[in-house]
């Protein structure tokens, strides 16, 4: 025989999806997201960004490298997208310090501690970000207000719309316009709805994600909002509602594989988020609902599985 | 409203690039034949070593009811019955004839004009009509005919059916839905008349009212080629199927035509249907309207090779590899079948055998880097089974036999829609079927 062939099982053909092309089409997504970041915030906000994902990217670097002895796995992106996740997640004021902090506890703690990228139950940004909340409650309630036009801060800071609310303050001085491009108080990542859900349309059209998480936790937030007679429209506009339904709750590793047990997780995301936004202590309740739920998709995944391919339909579980 | 399979599928790229006419491969000179080309018993020889044979002429004869009997491809001697390397490495006893300058060019004479005078459109009523089931059948069986859609299961054993299972409808296969593949497209847009002929020599043996033929709307040519065959005398029907891997899955393919489905470990006459390859249709009117035993089939030769070299061929059985029109590409792997369920032949002396539906040639270059399964859900999604691939494959990597049998391994048809899909390029089915070959134990 003259020719070496090649050989393995079938199949010989495969998508042309890749991993690192999930993420880096979420990275393109956040692009809108960071630009307005960097418009309203100005120059802090670049350097939040900046340490943030340097911080995720060296953490995970030093530890693949260092403690678990195995092959680099920073090329994948998935540190990148955390770093960045992380960053529009918090103030832009934040001292840079805490921002690091953040960093190494969402990377070291929330992910490489389990095991790398798809062993982690909990979404990694999120952990980080609640790690900072939880610990720097003061530093991480502070809102800068934008400062329209890349400017240097003027350290105006403000309050959140959701949490004048919950103070039972008046919200009059916020224009629905303004709110939906993003002019309030607020996260780096989480003011501008539009750059959000230009985001969403690029991640639908490339088919990252599917319809099923965000729609799921719209009705979820919905659901309670009337119940609890809140107008939906400010609920959906205000807050981490929107960065988290798109880019958060979406995470792959931490949501569940079926159709069916996403729409009950981003089901309950919504629900969470908004009992905790009505009835709980804290204004915003979008990180601490993706995080109990991501907690539950194990369970999900348990319990929802892929009806099989069988002559009786199995009755679908109610969502 | 076009129908198809409803759980799971996927769209890979069609590929379907060799020019659609049929052009006959030169006969070989040495013709390798396995005694095991089909599931069931391996057929027993009837010659031995320094025998004369004919083309055409009973080889080895069925040594069982499931097994297949094995014809000359080329006239000639018999060499030996020696052990062989099948394409994947496997050895295995086969037949070997030589033929000698006369032979090789009486035979090539003969075959020429057996093709030149197969009319292609029009189908005669006449021949089942004048047949009986029994009759039918004794000539297939005696053709060594096997399903040629690759599972080579002998044919004569599926038409022959009891009574009381009578299916009502009887499903021809045309879907082709692996990429790359086109010989049953060339077949049918060739000879649309003489595979109508087919299908109702298989309802007459069955005793089966109706038939669809089952055509993917990527092929229109085909299915307006076999619609122009049929008239309304017909109880044959052409229903254009909408593409999407893996159709051709039996329990697929039944669902899509019918609406049923076949229940785990059932066959499609739990439903009432059976299922046949369309050249397998044209297999078994050769056998029947000429007396041409199974010697040949149509296979396709494309994939990363010379454009022009990409054709459909009616070639031998028993021609080896090496013997086919094609150039290598600089990191070659060549595919038995369809890139998605074919499987990779480890060396190019192995000859074509009744299964072989092509060869796909596929530059193989550098194989990507496997990474961690992000749990995106993807290979749940292209399961047509409703499986749960990742978990199944963690379960046969894990060695935990049982749990992947819980989990449903032995429902896996192996069409590697789940190993296709994964973005983290994880050889998901390769673990799965190391349990399913666990859990049949």
């Amino acid at each position: 025989m003259s020719e070496l062939l090649k050989f393995s099982p079938s199949p010989h053909i495969h998508t042309s999806r890749t991993t690192p092309g999930a993420m880096a089409h979420v990275l393109i997504a956040l692009v809108p997201a960071v630009f307005c970041a960097l418009y309203f915030f100005g120059l802090p906000a670049l350097w939040v960004m900046l340490v943030s994902v340097s911080t995720c990217v060296g953490t995970e670097w030093l530890i693949t490298k260092y403690m678990l002895r195995r092959p680099l796995s920073i090329n994948d992106y998935s540190a990148v997208l955390t770093g960045v996740l992380l960053a529009l997640n918090l103030p832009s004021n934040l001292p840079l310090w805490m921002v690091a902090v953040g960093a190494v506890v969402a990377i070291g703690i929330a992910k490489m501690a389990f095991g790398g990228l798809g062993c982690n139950i909990f979404n990694p940004a999120l952990v980080g970000r609640v790690f900072l909340f939880i610990s720097f409650s003061a530093a991480m309630s502070i809102w800068p207000l934008p400062d329209a036009g890349f400017g240097d801060a003027d350290g105006a800071t403000g309050a959140t719309i959701l949490s004048l609310v919950k103070m039972g303050q008046s919200t009059a001085e916020f224009t629905p316009q303004d709110m939906i491009l993003g002019n309030m108080g607020g996260s780096m990542g989480e003011v501008s709805a539009v750059a959000i859900l230009i985001g969403l349309v690029y991640l639908l059209v490339t088919k990252v994600v599917s319809w099923h998480i965000p729609g799921a936790i719209l009705l979820g937030l919905a659901f309670i909002d009337i119940m609890a007679g809140y107008p939906v429209g400010i609920d959906i506009i205000s807050g981490g509602f929107l960065l988290g339904a798109v880019f958060m709750a979406t995470d792959y590793v931490t949501s569940p594989m079926t159709k069916r047990g996403m729409l009950f997780y981003g089901f309950m995301i919504g629900v969470i988020t908004a009992s905790i936004r009505r009835w709980g202590i804290y204004p915003e309740g979008m990180s601490f609902a993706i995080l109990i739920m991501n907690g539950a998709t194990p369970l999900i995944n348990r319990y929802m599985r892929p009806s099989r391919f069988s002559p009786k339909q199995r009755k679908e579980v109610a969502v | 409203m076009r129908n198809t399979f409803k759980k799971g599928g996927i769209h890979p790229e069609a590929h379907k690039e060799a020019s659609r006419g049929i052009e006959l491969l030169k006969l070989p000179r040495k013709a390798v034949v396995p005694l095991s080309q089909h599931i069931g018993a391996p057929a027993r020889p009837v010659v031995s070593k320094g025998d004369k044979v004919r083309r055409g002429m009973l080889i080895a004869e069925n040594s069982a009811f499931v097994s297949a009997g094995l014809h000359a491809p080329i006239s000639g001697t018999v060499a030996g019955i020696v052990p062989v390397a099948l394409p994947w490495g496997k050895s295995t006893q086969a037949i070997v004839i030589e033929a000698d300058e006369e032979e090789h060019q009486a035979d090539t004479e003969l075959r020429q004009e057996y093709w030149a005078n197969m009319i292609p459109g029009e189908s005669d009523r006449l021949l089942s009509e004048r047949l009986s089931p029994e009759e039918i059948r004794r000539k297939v069986s005696e053709a060594g005919v096997v399903g040629l859609g690759g599972a080579t299961f002998p044919s004569h054993v599926k038409l022959d059916v009891k009574s009381e299972a009578r299916p009502e409808i009887l499903i021809i296969n045309g879907c082709e839905c692996e990429p790359y593949l086109m010989c049953d497209d060339a077949l049918m847009c060739a000879y649309p008349g003489r595979i109508v002929e087919g299908v109702e020599l298989m309802m007459k043996a069955a005793g089966i009212g109706k038939a669809v033929i089952a055509v993917e709307d990527n092929k229109p040519e085909a299915a307006a080629s076999l619609s122009a065959a049929l008239d309304s005398a017909h109880d044959i029907s052409v229903r254009v199927l909408k593409t999407k891997y893996p159709q051709g899955g039996e329990k697929q393919l039944v669902e899509a035509v019918t609406g049923r489905r076949i229940g785990s470990g059932k066959l499609p006459a739990s439903v009432g249907a059976v299922v046949h390859n369309i050249a397998t249709a044209f297999a078994v009117w050769q056998a029947v309207a000429t007396g041409q035993p199974l010697i040949e089939r149509v296979v396709t030769i494309t994939g990363d090779i010379n454009p022009q070299e990409r054709k459909n061929y009616i070639a031998a059985i028993g021609t080896p590899f090496n013997e086919m029109p094609f150039t290598l590409p600089a990191s070659p792997k060549i595919v038995v079948g369809g890139p998605m369920m074919g499987r990779a032949a480890v060396r190019l002396d192995a000859p074509v055998m009744k299964g072989t539906s092509g060869l796909t040639i596929l530059d193989a270059g550098v194989k990507p880097e496997v990474r961690a399964c992000v749990r995106c859900g993807a290979c749940v999604d292209a399961c047509p089974m409703g499986l749960e691939p990742y978990l199944i494959s963690t379960y046969g990597r894990l060695r935990m036999w049982d749990d992947a049998s819980a989990a449903g391994v032995s429902d896996c048809l192996e069409c590697g829609a789940c190993s296709y899909s994964c973005p983290s390029y994880r050889p998901i089915l390769d673990y799965i079927r190391v349990a399913k070959q666990r859990c049949k134990r």
